[in-house]
């Protein structure tokens, strides 16, 4: 496992160093916005092979070893998404009350009219502390709330 | 002697406006509710409370932040006691003897005991921050870039150093956090870092969404993993306040326990969790009986729970005379500063006294509040206690993306906040620590900005660290660390010095 984090991290470290091209290094005596970042891309790059070096004698073990319960991250992971996409085109209401029911019915799984109940109650808390009482300026949907 | 009574004065003064007691009060009553809940710590909690204070005085909302701070760490320790379950890493070794007393129908003695030790701890660090705090600012004054630099740099070490697990994965996360940190214009120059013309990220990348997603989202995501089994007791909870031998066996841990945490606290780096730990191991190696100890012993319960109290108040010291996070919530703290225009500077003390006195009385009066309100509230935190985390789960995530939003009412936020979310849950997975990443993102700026005005001002020398004393001092104690940690048989005692808190 460590093997393949370091990996990754080396990956980021080179896309950093690779973006950091187009900036100005500067000289030492007057180090410009490309210097910071790149010291820090070289830095990664060592600690990532150390992590390698270090993690290659190691047992791995495997991390997801529960597939339901990766199952259910997953889909927690698909609603969030799906609750940016459709925040401005539905508003905040419909959007909100949506995503606590698929919530409650698929991964909590309640018996649908508790999780209708539970995501109106929700919603409504919501729409109280942060419209009402926060002011905050939530998105109203294609439907005009 | 006279100027500090008038700073109290002056502290009280502005703690006492009824707003800012008001907020102290929402603080400590928010801190100890997710201290109790699962699945939300004061990280999460804080930054989703970020984008309210953003209409506040500065002072309101420091006030209120530093009050879910302290808050959480007693609500830590009623569930440590009565569930067996540390509400915060903190309160981990409260379990080991306050469980047992439980167990053994002495949950009222060490819930009562856990309070007045917070209290009497909490206090403690208060009038030591008031002392201490003024000091180290007036010395911190011969402080210049390369100092700060030097002092930004053992932050980020020590909190490696300290944090539980392997310290390459800690720096690593540090290194994504400075990453992170330079994302947006160039603190010199203005121009234009990694942002690909996206007008979200010019701003830089946002300590709240970064912090909702590590903390909020990614510690949803992980706990759907695991159904963890709550044990909790049905026993009525009697007798709260401890009894006169009680007392007597808790009040030198009790004393201890406020000196040692307090201490621990000022270190840069995790004091908090360090604190608890080094109370219990010093009460146990200095105890008459030592194997009462994880059997019920009141001082095992006393002494840490003081301790971690105390060391809140310590890593203040750090944060409000130098500016620097002492760990991830100060961090979010200084976050907090710099949203209303106070730079994290030895200058605060005395360009804004009204924040510093007044955050630090009001811990006074929020840790007076806490124990006041929460033995009579006990009950109800035990009740709360047993809410399902289906119910809790998906409001803490409709909480995290609405709040997400409302900050500049742009969904790219809550894009942001997702990235960091399944980061978050990816690198606690494969063992990596959150906390440097935010810490690091936090203080990158500030580190990037000294580093180039030192290397201008001694025309790019990097002897310049260690020409000067204070810089050279901390440069060294830099690397003595990297050393340690370096050396395997070394290494091997800091992960028995910190790897008991991650036994969680």
């Amino acid at each position: 496992m460590d093997r393949i984090s370091g990996g990754v991290v080396i990956c980021l470290a080179t896309a950093i160093l690779w973006q950091a091209r187009s900036l100005p290094l500067g000289k030492i005596s007057a180090p410009g916005p490309g210097f910071f970042p790149t010291v820090i891309a070289m830095v990664l790059l060592v600690l990532a092979l150390l992590l390698i070096l270090t993690g290659a004698g190691k047992k791995e073990k495997t991390i997801f070893t529960d597939k339901r319960a990766a199952g259910r991250v997953l889909l927690v992971f698909l609603f969030l998404v799906a609750y940016i996409l459709l925040l401005e085109y539905l508003g905040f209401a419909v959007t909100s009350f949506l995503f606590m029911a698929a919530l409650f019915i698929t991964v909590t799984q309640r018996k649908w009219y508790s999780a209708l109940l539970w995501s109106f109650a929700a919603t409504g808390f919501a729409y109280v502390l942060f419209e009402i009482l926060l002011k905050s300026n939530l998105p109203k949907g294609v439907l005009g709330f | 002697m006279a100027d500090l009574l008038q700073n109290i004065y002056l502290g009280f003064s502005v703690t006492f406006i009824p707003l800012n007691l008001l907020f102290c009060f929402i603080g400590v009553l928010l801190g100890t509710l997710i201290g109790v809940l699962p699945g939300i710590g004061p990280a999460a909690t804080i930054a989703l409370l970020l984008p309210i204070t953003f209409s506040m005085q500065p002072e309101t909302a420091l006030i209120m932040i530093a009050g879910i701070y302290y808050g959480a760490q007693y609500g830590g320790s009623t569930t440590s006691i009565l569930v067996n379950i540390p509400g915060e890493a903190s309160c981990v070794v409260t379990c080991l003897d306050g469980y047992q007393m439980a167990r053994r129908g002495r949950a009222g003695a060490a819930l009562g005991i856990a309070a007045f030790g917070s209290f009497l701890g909490g206090t403690a660090s208060v009038i030591g921050l008031m002392l201490l705090g003024p000091l180290l600012a007036r010395y911190a004054l011969a402080f210049g870039p390369p100092e700060y630099f030097a002092l930004m740099l053992m932050g980020i070490i020590l909190l490696t150093f300290l944090s539980s697990g392997s310290m390459i994965k800690s720096l690593i996360s540090a290194g994504v956090g400075l990453f992170v940190g330079t994302i947006g214009l160039d603190t010199i120059y203005g121009m234009q870092r990694f942002t690909h013309g996206s007008l979200t990220l010019m701003d830089g990348v946002g300590l709240v969404p970064v912090a909702m997603g590590l903390f909020g989202i990614a510690e949803v995501l992980a706990n759907l993993e695991g159904e963890e089994a709550r044990d909790i007791f049905k026993t009525k909870i009697t007798g709260l306040l401890p009894n006169r031998q009680d007392w007597r066996e808790a009040i030198w841990p009790i004393f201890r326990g406020a000196f040692i945490g307090f201490f621990l606290g000022i270190l840069p780096g995790g004091g908090v969790i360090m604190a608890s730990f080094t109370s219990y191991a010093v009460e146990k190696r200095i105890a008459k009986n030592p194997a009462a100890f994880g059997q019920g012993a009141i001082a095992g319960v006393a002494g840490p729970e003081t301790a971690n109290n105390a060391a809140t108040g310590g890593a203040m010291i750090p944060l409000l005379s130098l500016g620097i996070p002492a760990n991830v919530i100060m961090a979010l703290l200084i976050g907090a500063m710099m949203i209303h225009g106070i730079q994290p500077s030895p200058f605060l003390v005395t360009e804004h006294p009204r924040v510093f006195w007044g955050v630090v009385t009001s811990m006074y009066v929020g840790n007076a509040l806490l124990l006041v309100l929460n033995l009579p509230m006990i009950p109800l935190w035990v009740r709360l206690l047993k809410a399902p985390y289906g119910i809790l789960f998906p409001l803490i995530l409709l909480f995290c993306l609405i709040g997400v939003y409302t900050l500049n009412s742009n969904t790219h936020e809550i894009l942001i906040m997702l990235i960091f979310g399944v980061l978050g849950y990816l690198m606690r997975k494969t063992g990596f620590e959150p906390a440097p990443l935010v810490f690091a993102m936090v203080i990158g700026p500030i580190m990037e900005t000294t580093l180039r005005q030192s290397l201008l001002y001694s025309r790019g020398n990097f002897s310049i660290f260690f020409q000067r004393p204070i810089s050279a001092v901390i440069i060294s104690l830099c690397m003595l660390l990297l050393l340690v940690s370096a050396i395997p048989r070394l290494s091997g005692k800091r992960e028995a010095i910190v790897g008991e808190a991650s036994e969680e």
